[in-house]
């Protein structure tokens, strides 16, 4: 009876508004929050541990100590990762029973000369467990297996090329789109051309309701009559194109809240339009160019289509192709593709995390009237 | 500061669109397709042959755009309609993997240049009209219909090799009560339906081996007693609970993932599979043609549906060029060589070699040998979507699907099938 009283009075001191609004904050938390941490911790579990439950914690890649391997023949498809053309010792080459069976994907070249003579002399077929190896091997094997899916991912997919193109993109896009949008959004809210800028913002207004997906074939030719397919620059120009609506939106709206006296102060102080943009505009919209950075790099980083489209080559690819190039009709490497999803989750989150209070305020400068 | 901001970033911009142009400027570049992807060994293996062949010829840059199912497929429409025509492709000569390249009149015919001494001309069939042969297929015909059967697993039952399909129904009660799928299809995959089961059951059922080109043709129809029959066959699947109706759930991953784990005692795949299955139940795998249907005719008895086999083949494009042309032909003989054949007939992505002269090792599996044994005894039947392509494909694909959920009739999807392949 207590007890329920003591619930009664809880539920009147707090009200129950207040109650269903932490229902649903704390429901959008674990919504967005469970996703990511189901994904950091599947990283790290087998393709069959994926396959067998979805939701379980890794095991099979950190209980390693025991594993069993068993002993093959050299053969085309395996791959030696050590300099075979100039270290001719003869070595042992062994590949995993338990991880990724028969796909050639968990194998160790040992030398045989550091081996125990009777694992040393093993035959193709023979089996041979970890904890027979020498310390120095079974701790190779014990790290290379646990970070398994992060070592094939980032080899196969050839991800670091794709990071780093993927830094290009969202980089050199979002300074151009910072760069043109707050020229644009400068010149519409503050220069004197008052009909035109209606004009111009509705034309822009409607280039913000087209997204890339919807013009992805009319762009692909386009961009191919100019050869501009599979190139950088090509994809640049197209992200640019596109993320310059919102910057223009956004930065004509906080623009236009700043007093006209600035711009005025600085022509009489003698200032050509370019030197009170650089000098005074530029300084002062601090926020807003780094929530149109914010939006239009998490944008471009995680943008996927278009690059397909575009991109032929490895050279142009971007991280998010190379994710989805471990999943196919016929086959699926879910423990290399979500290796490959932290991989290129992780800088976005970070930036994310570190200028979240940046963001929404920038987004709501100029909302507000003082 | 700022400037050197904007200095850093024009480097960048200038960066990456020069220096590719002049890194590649020597080399004689061959602007390729691929078909794989990083998760499956085509595309482990097409990426190793090109870093091997690059290192070997230095002067020669494969420059490849690798991607994999209908993605490729769409993406070599896109690149055909720009006139971004690649110099090599993954390309067959049938309906699916043939026509785009035929209708942008970019198919090349190999004949003037493939190497006689390495490839057996025999064993490559004719793609067009005149003879022409506008791939270099990966090996002989390709076939789809195989059944795999754990023989194990139907021993341990008590029963032994099916001869026909009434011996199939009578493992059934055994399997339900093990809790063992008796035959085991990726349903959820359309295409599976029709290209791997369904090609060889209207052949058997009509007794003709070509009822599908001759119906997409308009010399039979999709509405003939015989192709209606085929469909029912279907039904009678389920009913006897050879296959089950769930089956439409199962994709192609959990269905090599059923039959590896021994779940299943039979597995519908074509012949590309055998390399995939799980290690520990490949040894006891036995693959052959399907058993006799009931009411099948004499025609087509123990027919297994096959259709060329696709492969690298240079394009009108890449073929007018002589450096590219003679470059990519080089790649193609290092692609196609003894060691690189043998390992894919070991991986169970071909079933038997074009090489001149090539010697089968002896040591590989069972599974495998049974392949060669059908792809050298078993007549050839049609494969469905080698024919019939676009909507009626489709409406086939999803038509069994229906069928086999109890949503629609046979006479009912034959009927559809029928009025599309006319439009």
């Amino acid at each position: 009876m207590k007890m329920l009283q003591k619930v009664l009075n809880l539920l009147i001191k707090f009200p129950i508004g207040k109650l269903i609004s932490y229902i649903v904050f704390i429901s959008w938390l674990l919504i967005t929050v469970i996703p990511l941490i189901w994904m950091m911790y599947s990283s790290f579990k087998s393709n069959e541990e994926l396959n067998m439950n979805i939701y379980s914690l890794p095991h099979d890649l950190f209980a390693n100590y025991n594993d069993e391997f068993y002993v093959i023949e050299p053969q085309l498809s395996v791959v030696p990762d050590y300099d075979y053309e100039n270290d001719l010792r003869p070595r042992l080459i062994i590949e995993s029973n338990t991880i990724d069976v028969g796909r050639h994907s968990l194998v160790f070249f040992l030398l045989k000369e550091k081996l125990p003579p009777e694992v040393a002399n093993l035959q193709p077929d023979d089996l041979v467990y970890v904890n027979q190896l020498p310390f120095s091997m079974r701790f190779e094997i014990n790290w290379k297996t646990m970070l398994f899916n992060y070592r094939k991912s980032i080899a196969l997919g050839g991800l670091v090329f794709k990071f780093f193109n993927s830094i290009i993109y969202a980089g050199v896009s979002t300074f151009f789109i910072v760069l043109f949008g707050l020229m644009i959004g400068y010149a519409l809210s503050k220069m004197r051309f008052k009909k035109m800028s209606v004009v111009i913002m509705g034309i822009i207004g409607a280039g913000y309701l087209i997204s890339i997906n919807s013009v992805i074939i009319p762009l692909f030719l386009m961009l191919s009559s100019f050869h501009l397919t599979d190139t950088h620059i090509g994809i640049i120009l197209v992200y640019t194109a596109f993320g310059i609506p919102l910057a223009v939106m956004l930065s004509s709206q906080y623009i236009s809240g700043l007093p006209d006296s600035l711009i005025e102060s600085a022509y009489m102080d003698g200032a050509t339009p370019f030197q009170t943009f650089f000098k005074i505009i530029m300084p002062i919209c601090a926020p807003v160019i780094l929530t149109i950075s914010i939006v239009s790099s998490l944008g471009i980083w995680n943008e996927f289509l278009l690059v397909l489209i575009v991109g032929s080559t490895e050279f142009t690819k971007s991280l998010p192709v190379g994710v989805y190039s471990f999943s196919s009709l016929t086959s699926t490497q879910l423990g290399w593709q979500i290796a490959a999803l932290v991989v290129g989750t992780a800088p976005a989150m970070v930036i994310y995390f570190s200028f979240n209070k940046y963001l929404t305020k920038g987004v709501v400068a100029g909302s507000v009237k003082e | 500061m700022r400037k050197a901001l904007i200095g850093f970033i024009l480097l960048v911009v200038v960066g990456v669109a020069f220096v590719p142009a002049f890194s590649a400027s020597k080399k004689v570049v061959v602007d390729t397709m691929a078909y794989g992807d990083n998760s499956n060994p085509e595309g482990v293996n097409w990426v190793r042959i090109v870093n091997a062949f690059e290192k070997a010829n230095p002067d020669i840059k494969i420059q490849y755009e690798m991607l994999y199912d209908e993605a490729y497929h769409q993406k070599v429409t896109a690149r055909l309609a720009s006139g971004n025509v690649p110099d090599l492709a993954y390309m067959g000569a049938d309906a699916r993997w043939g026509t785009p390249w035929k209708e942008a009149k970019q198919q090349f015919d190999h004949k003037k240049y493939i190497d006689k001494n390495m490839f057996d001309l025999s064993l490559i069939p004719s793609m067009g009209p005149r003879g022409e042969i506008y791939e270099i297929p990966l090996g002989t015909s390709n076939l789809t219909t195989t059944l795999y059967m754990n023989e194990k697993l139907v021993k341990e039952l008590g029963f032994s090799t099916p001869k026909t399909y009434a011996d199939i129904v009578k493992m059934v009660p055994a399997a339900k009560a093990k809790g063992l799928t008796v035959v085991s299809i990726d349903g959820a995959d359309g295409w599976a339906w029709g290209s791997c089961l369904m090609s060889t059951i209207v052949a058997r059922m009509s007794g003709d081996l070509n009822f599908v080109s001759k119906a997409v043709a308009g010399k039979k129809k999709f509405t003939d007693p015989d192709f209606v029959a085929s469909l029912a066959m279907l039904e009678t699947m389920v009913k006897d609970g050879v296959i089950d109706a769930k089956s439409v759930t199962v994709d192609y991953g959990t269905n090599m993932s059923n039959y590896g784990n021994g779940k299943a005692l039979f597995m519908v795949q074509g012949q590309w599979a055998a390399g995939s299955i799980n290690k520990k139940v490949q040894d006891t795998t036995r693959l052959m043609a399907w058993p006799a249907f009931p009411g099948e005719k004499k025609g087509a008895a123990g027919s297994v549906a096959a259709a060329i086999q696709v492969g690298y083949g240079l394009t009108k494009k890449g073929g007018s060029n002589k450096d590219v042309r003679e470059a990519a032909l080089k790649f193609l003989n290092y692609f196609y060589s003894v060691p690189e054949t043998t390992e894919r007939l070991k991986t169970g992505a071909i079933v038997a070699p074009i090489l001149k002269n090539f010697k089968v090792p002896a040591s590989l599996p069972q599974v495998i040998k049974d392949k060669v044994t059908v792809a050298t005894t078993a007549k050839n039947s049609d494969v469905i979507d080698a024919y019939l392509t676009g909507a009626a494909n489709d409406a086939l694909n999803s038509g069994m699907q229906k069928i086999v959920s109890g949503k629609a009739t046979p006479a009912q999807i034959a009927a559809e099938v029928e009025k599309l392949a006319r439009k």
